[in-house]
């Protein structure tokens, strides 16, 4: 039941596969036009002049923990920032495995692929009235 | 920072009982309670004395890339 129902999601994609495909491709662009992997560059930059700042405050017997604190505050928002950008790639990444996919398709799906449905499918939820089929690039496809 | 030299100091000499190709980060050159004992401020102060002293004396200790948590290592060569 689940399997012919992911086949009939699948299929319905395919069949709308001019549409779906021009929305992806947005999609690729809005993710890569947020990526900004100057941030992490930008905060290095900034970690830099600090320990400098650190070493001459040090030495001249100033007090320090204001730019320790700025150092942690720092170093965490990096920590942060890699984080965010590790997610956006892999967005993209299965945002464009779709798009490979939806290419390369030419024809319906004419029986249940094992290996598709776990490139392709993120989770099947059972309602009493329909299923609906998360793909992994965010669509969902109620059948 | 007469404390941080000292400490500085401690860290150097401990450099010494390590072997060839070991990978370490400061904090592993002091017994974790003496480490816990080090105020953050100074912990910070110790990182940056130490990587300038290692870049400086370019003997056979080297920094090498950092931990994902942004940690300095070094490696004994």
């Amino acid at each position: 039941m689940i399997g012919i129902a992911t086949v009939e999601a699948i299929n319905k994609l395919i069949g709308q596969k001019d549409g779906f495909l021009t929305i992806l491709k947005e999609n690729i662009e809005t993710v890569i036009s947020e990526t900004d992997n100057n941030i992490v560059s930008e905060i290095d930059k900034k970690l830099e002049e600090l320990q400098k700042d650190l070493l001459r405050l040090a030495n001249s017997k100033e007090d320090y923990n204001d730019i320790a604190d700025e150092i942690y505050r720092l170093r965490e928002e990096r920590h942060k920032a890699l984080a965010e950008e590790a997610g956006k790639k892999g967005s993209k990444q299965r945002l464009e495995e779709m798009e490979k996919f939806l290419n390369e398709q030419s024809t319906l799906l004419e029986k249940y692929d094992e290996q598709l449905v776990r490139r392709l499918i993120e989770k099947v939820t059972i309602f009493d009235e329909k299923l609906t089929i998360e793909f992994k690039s965010g669509v969902e496809v109620d059948v | 920072m007469g404390d941080v030299n000292e400490l500085l100091e401690q860290a150097i000499k401990e450099t010494e009982n390590l072997n060839e190709g070991e990978v370490f980060l400061v904090k592993d050159l002091f017994k974790g309670y003496v480490w816990n004992r080090i105020p953050r401020k100074d912990r910070l102060l110790l990182g940056t004395l130490f990587l300038n002293y290692v870049n400086k004396m370019e003997g056979n200790i080297k920094a090498i890339e950092k931990t994902s948590s942004n940690q300095q290592r070094y490696q004994k060569v």
